[in-house]
């Protein structure tokens, strides 16, 4: 049994060394392999040439050469998202009221990076007469005349009070409410309609909720007028202006005492939140067939928030409110300058002393666009080329990429050197000819591209091209890149 | 029992035995190979070469192909490069097989570019063999103010050349859009033939 073992292990060890001999002659024959190889030598040398064959701009849509003449973008219609350019105009020579958060948020986006608008308190002062609405009749010294209240209007001799004696009273006399609660008092002033035969003092007492206070007295005049006992510091809050009522004191045994009205005066500041901020654009492309102004609300304060034009010479309205999400309207009517400007206004400005509304924008554009299949069609001189080097060529276009093809119904394009050279069609959104014909560019020539277009839809195509330039004769051939954007 | 007598034993000498001799026939056929190659290399002369291409003496430039008696070193001068436009140069030269079977070939760097990289865009060269798989390129690009060159030998083709075929190399050049007029840069690669 073990000799048996030991016979095993010998053919083991035979098979191990075997195998182990072939990889190592593996190796060598792989590098003996890859070694032998000779080399044959290309030696070349490159110059820096101008170009052959200038692009120029045509006189149909818009193009853009770039440098060198060497390539260039045809835009066929336009398409343009023009964002809102600056917050420092003044057109209307008023001041801007209310705050931007963060103007540049309006001009980028939709990135949920708000401007938010904030309306800004301007206190609008304002006074507010309160006059006699009743009279309790508990101090019964001077003479009635008419009915209660007596003092609540100047009309004497139908209502009114009189007295003639020394330190004589009348009263109590209660005041219409305010009705206000958080506007700022500034003055309070008892003002009392009356006259004296004799110009003597009338002495008023005002109650401040807790007791009587005497406001001094003043001489009434032989005619009548508004006599003013000064209550500021004893009415200080609208509690008690509300709660105030008065009566009155002759301070003199001589004359007659005559008073037909009475009333507080109260001169108090108002909130008022308003908001009234201008954007401007600079360089805007006026003269295309649609021109909508867009402007992307967040999160909307209660108050309407208005969006005004400027004509030139005034505001004009062309939003009551906006929306969260977009809000466009057509400003064709509008725009016909590169300047244009539009206003965020509160639609509340008088006496809007409710909240402190606030509107977040996220960004506020123009977009201005025409179609280019929406005319004729036809686009005669997109594009020139000139031929530079007194040479003779071959030239042809190759479409080689392209995006949003489907919406273009027809898109021809064609090169002219005497006769029309048909070198890439699209029909129905699909490639029909996609390389021209090379066709003879000679010494100093200047051929021009046309193009027809139809579309189905709105939006912007793109046909990336070659324009091939080929030496007669010869395989050696140079490419322009050539862009035709379709709107 | 004796186990030399059992019939497995005789079966696992015979198995050894072959395995031997396959071995000792499978070292003898790689080592004879070998040597076959080595003594092809060193007898004849060059069965691979450059050619003229039908785009020699023809414009821009025009480049011009000079070829050593041998045609073994293909000098190529008149080459130009537009400004921000591709120039190929597709028939100025081939590599030509005028051997009886198959040869292996690849591109590789010999001396890289070393001036004016702010004129140049890039100069590739294209092995533009007939099956899209065996095709190879040597790119040397330009960031504008440094050169970028292949560090190394593209791989080996596969189907290769076959006889009496010919594959021409192909070049493109492009210049900086700002490029200065003139200016030039020297690129020399070889074609390695296996």
């Amino acid at each position: 049994m073990i000799k048996y073992r030991r016979e095993f292990r010998r053919i083991y060890r035979s098979i191990w060394g075997a195998l182990a001999l072939l990889i190592l002659l593996g190796f060598l024959l792989q590098n003996v392999a890859g070694s032998v190889y000779y080399s044959l030598l290309m030696e070349s040398s490159m110059a820096v040439s101008s170009a052959p064959v200038e692009l120029q701009a045509g006189t149909a849509g818009t193009s853009t050469i770039y440098t060198n003449g060497t390539s260039a973008l045809v835009s066929l219609g336009n398409d343009v998202i023009d964002y809102v350019d600056n917050n420092t105009s003044d057109v209307d020579n008023s001041t801007d009221v209310g705050t931007h958060s963060n103007f540049t948020a309006q001009q980028y986006g939709l990135d949920s990076i708000n401007d938010t608008l904030t309306e800004e308190n301007n206190p609008a002062n304002d006074t507010i007469w309160l006059y006699i609405n009743a009279d309790d009749e508990t101090r019964t010294d001077w003479t009635r005349v008419g009915t209660n209240p007596y003092l609540d209007a100047i009309d004497y001799p139908t209502n009114f009070v009189n007295a003639s004696g020394n330190n004589l009273q009348v009263g109590d006399f209660n005041f219409t409410d305010s009705g206000k609660s958080t506007e700022t008092i500034d003055s309070v002033t008892v003002q009392i309609y009356g006259q004296q035969s004799n110009s003597k003092d009338l002495e008023v007492f005002v109650w401040n909720g807790s007791a009587w206070i005497s406001l001094g007295v003043q001489t009434l005049t032989t005619s009548w007028r508004w006599e003013n006992y000064t209550a500021t510091t004893i009415l200080d809050t609208w509690t008690k202006i509300d709660g105030a009522k008065i009566y009155l004191v002759s301070k003199s045994a001589a004359g007659t005492f005559e008073v037909d009205c009475a009333r507080l005066q109260v001169d108090y500041t108002n909130p008022n939140y308003e908001l009234d901020l201008e954007v401007q654009w600079t360089t805007v492309d006026y003269d295309e067939s649609n021109e909508f102004l867009c402007i992307y609300g967040g999160t909307m304060g209660a108050e309407n928030i208005t969006v005004d034009v400027w004509n030139g010479t005034g505001w004009e309205n062309v939003r009551s409110d906006l929306n969260s999400g977009w809000n466009n309207v057509s400003v064709s009517s509008y725009l016909d300058s590169s300047n244009f400007t539009i206003r965020f206004k509160g639609d509340i400005e008088t006496f809007d002393n409710a909240t402190q509304d606030t509107w977040d924008i996220d960004a506020t554009l123009l977009h201005v666009w025409t179609e280019a299949g929406s005319g004729s069609g036809d686009f005669n001189y997109v594009l020139n080329m000139t031929e530079k080097h007194n040479s003779n060529w071959k030239v042809r276009l190759k479409a080689y990429d392209n995006s949003s093809l489907s919406r273009l119904d027809n898109c021809s394009i064609y090169i002219y050197n005497g006769s029309n050279s048909t070198q890439i069609i699209i029909l129905n959104g699909a490639y029909n000819q996609q390389t021209g014909p090379w066709i003879d560019l000679n010494a100093s020539d200047t051929e021009y591209t046309w193009m027809h277009v139809e579309t189905s839809s709105t939006g912007t195509s793109y046909v990336y091209a070659y324009l091939e330039i080929r030496v007669p004769n010869s395989t050696v051939y140079a490419r322009y890149i050539i862009t035709f954007k379709i709107t | 029992m004796n186990l030399k007598n059992l019939p497995a034993k005789k079966t696992m000498k015979l198995l050894a035995l072959l395995l031997t001799s396959l071995l000792i026939a499978s070292v003898s056929a790689f080592t004879y190979y070998s040597l076959t190659i080595s003594s092809t290399i060193t007898v004849y002369a060059a069965n691979v070469y450059f050619i003229e291409g039908t785009d020699n003496n023809t414009g821009p430039g025009p480049v011009i192909l000079t070829l050593d008696s041998t045609n073994t070193t293909a000098t190529i001068t008149g080459l130009v490069a537009y400004k921000n436009a591709s120039l190929t140069y597709t028939n100025v030269t081939l590599v030509y097989n005028n051997g009886g079977s198959a040869s292996q070939l690849r591109l590789a760097p010999y001396t890289d570019p070393s001036t004016n990289p702010e004129d140049f865009v890039y100069v590739k060269f294209l092995l533009n063999a007939t099956t899209a798989g065996d095709r190879r390129w040597l790119n040397y690009t330009s960031d504008g103010s440094s050169w970028t060159s292949p560090g190394s030998a593209t791989s080996w083709t596969t189907t290769g050349l076959g006889a009496s075929a010919m594959w021409p190399v192909v070049i493109m050049t492009k210049a900086n859009a700002t490029a200065t007029a003139s200016q030039t840069v020297d690129i020399a690669i070889t074609v390695d033939v296996q």
